[in-house]
């Protein structure tokens, strides 16, 4: 069959031929990059015009926010992106020349089901009685832009199969989508841009290293590379065996947060238990902290729970058991970009504190600071007023940091400096 | 003694360059200390002389740069994708150029010119839909519909505000 030429189906109530016949003329488009198929999980109308531009016409078959099928009017007007490149004169006398269409069904099957399954949403509306004619005159194809079809249409590679279209008779078909071959054209292009698989997994993880939380999101929805690379990157999620080995690290945790500049957002997952992947195991439970360093450099922080359970027969269930809790860090807390400053000399808690500070060992810091007694209490002990930073101050003993607290004046809460922090 | 090393490249141009140039590059700096006084052109199978033509550029523009840490942890790394001009204009290239460059320095082990590299590929990627990548790297999506719906669906928690 020469390319640029449209084969209209012999006997388009007979299924068993129409399909016979489509075997012979439906295409995925498949371009050899790196020894990759292109292929996309819409489908694609390919268009070659005069000037050697090659326009792919996608149409998203799936609304992913309502997670249903679109009707094929809405593949037509919410679904469709277009994406163009040129390949130039040489190409341009590939796409003229080249005539080979063989065509393996079962080559489909294997390389792109979303093929078949626009190929199955067509044909029933080939025995439609109620669409008994079939027009393959270009000139009334209907697109969102029809410039292209109209002044260039005697270029289009061979068409794939039946389609319907709007006819100035009055009936309103629905316009299938149609796959054209570029088969054979793939050869001669030098396609560029080329695919990112030929980076090895740690350069994909160095590239993501730069990524936000919310660029890993999308990321991990565009193959399963990159899906694997992201969740298991430390922008996107800190991983805990256990729920003990992340209590541990807490203080280092936050300690990120309190770096972020005023204004500045973050959000990172916990994951303790299994690591999380799209085929689920076990048990596990997520921690989603977002942190915003408020303009008063107080830190709200919001922290979602989530577990994850896996049932015997592999049905995965999904429970948000804890409510959203969202609380307000030290109010206002204070960034870390001080060190301790104007240690009155021969003060017992100031010089524990110093001590707190180097030696990131809270007891042994307790014990200097005079305050052995209280060494096993955790949580809040007070000890004795101290001059930091020329103010007065109330040193805070906690399990694991020493703080600076400070009388709030005209009305604002105390003020909370870290000292030390383990 | 000799100040000029020959590098030789896949495609067996060979490069004439400044030794203390070529030890931007630790692999090449380790194959020079292996190797002593030796004049041997230096191999390098993975560089075409198309890229090591870019690389020999950037080296020999950042040559008194101080040499960077090898060891920095990505966990570290700050999430300034920020370039400064110069380098700027010199990895305005085509993706496959991009890509071979970025092979090339974590080959000839160029840390710098490698960072460069991948925050070039993530300001590509920075604020872009899934479809957006696919289609500025021409990445073959290989979900199933269904697996694809299955981590709409976990992420969905995850971008909840």
């Amino acid at each position: 069959l020469p390319l640029s030429t449209h084969i209209p189906f012999t006997d388009v109530t007979n299924i068993t031929q129409s399909i016979e016949e489509t075997k012979t003329r439906i295409r995925v488009p498949i371009f050899n990059l790196n020894s990759q198929p292109y292929s996309t999980r819409t489908s694609t109308i390919i268009l070659v015009d005069r000037r050697g531009t090659v326009t792919f016409v996608e149409r998203d078959w799936f609304d992913t926010e309502a997670m249903r099928e679109l009707e094929e009017e809405e593949r037509r007007t919410l679904g469709e992106v277009r994406w163009s490149f040129t390949i130039g004169e040489e190409g341009l006398k590939m796409v003229q020349k080249t005539v080979e269409l063989s065509f393996d069904m079962h080559n489909l099957l294997q390389r792109n089901t979303k093929g078949i399954l626009q190929l199955n949403a067509v044909l029933p509306d080939l025995s439609s009685k109620s669409h008994p004619q079939y027009e393959h005159s270009d000139s009334t194809f209907e697109f969102g832009n029809t410039d292209i079809f109209n002044v260039h249409v005697d270029l289009w590679l061979t068409m794939a199969c039946g389609y319907k279209c709007t006819s100035n008779h009055g009936y309103r078909s629905k316009n299938s989508d149609v796959i054209i071959s570029l088969y054979n054209v793939a050869d001669a292009l030098t396609i560029s841009p080329i695919m990112m698989d030929p980076l090895p997994s740690e350069l994909l993880t160095a590239i993501l290293a730069y990524l936000p939380f919310q660029d890993h999101l999308a990321i991990q929805l565009v193959n399963k590379t990159f899906h694997l690379v992201s969740r298991h990157h430390p922008n996107y999620a800190n991983h805990h065996a256990t729920p003990d080995a992340f209590e541990r690290k807490i203080p280092a945790f936050l300690n990120g947060f309190f770096s972020l500049l005023p204004g500045e957002t973050v959000r990172l997952l916990v994951t303790i238990g299994d690591r999380v992947r799209t085929e689920l195991s076990g048990y596990h439970s997520q921690i989603r902290w977002t942190a915003t360093m408020r303009t008063d450099q107080s830190l709200l922080l919001t922290i979602r729970f989530r577990s994850y359970a896996v049932m015997p027969a592999g049905v995965t269930s999904l429970a948000s058991v804890i409510p959203p809790e969202t609380r307000t860090v030290a109010p206002p807390a204070t960034r870390l970009e001080y060190s301790v400053v104007d240690t009155p000399k021969g003060s017992d808690p100031m010089t524990g504190i110093e001590s707190a500070y180097h030696s990131k060992d809270a007891r042994l810091a307790r014990e200097g600071a005079g305050v052995g007694a209280g060494a096993d209490v955790l949580g809040d002990v007070s000890a004795m007023g101290a001059a930091v930073d020329g103010r007065d101050a109330r040193v805070r003993w906690e399990e694991d940091a020493v703080l600076a607290v400070f009388d709030g004046v005209g009305g604002r809460g105390e003020e909370v400096l870290e000292i030390g922090l383990w | 003694m000799t100040t000029k090393v020959t590098l030789t490249s896949s495609d067996n141009e060979n490069f004439s360059v400044n030794k203390e140039i070529t030890k931007r590059s630790i692999l090449i700096k380790n194959m020079l200390e292996d190797v002593g006084k030796s004049d041997t052109p230096i191999p390098l199978p993975n560089v075409n002389s198309k890229v090591l033509r870019k690389v020999i550029e950037w080296c020999e523009y950042h040559c008194m740069d101080p040499l960077a840490p090898t060891n920095e942890n990505t966990e570290n790394q700050k999430q300034n994708t920020d370039i400064e001009d110069w380098d700027q204009k010199f990895i305005e290239v085509d993706q496959e150029t991009l890509f071979k460059i970025i092979l090339a320095t974590n080959y000839l082990n160029i840390k710098p010119l490698l960072d460069i590299g991948c925050k070039t590929i993530t300001n590509m990627i920075k604020g872009k839909s899934p479809e957006e990548i696919y289609k500025t790297f021409n990445i073959v999506n290989n979900f199933t519909p269904k697996e694809e719906a299955q981590i709409r669906k976990e992420n969905k928690w995850a971008e909840d505000q």
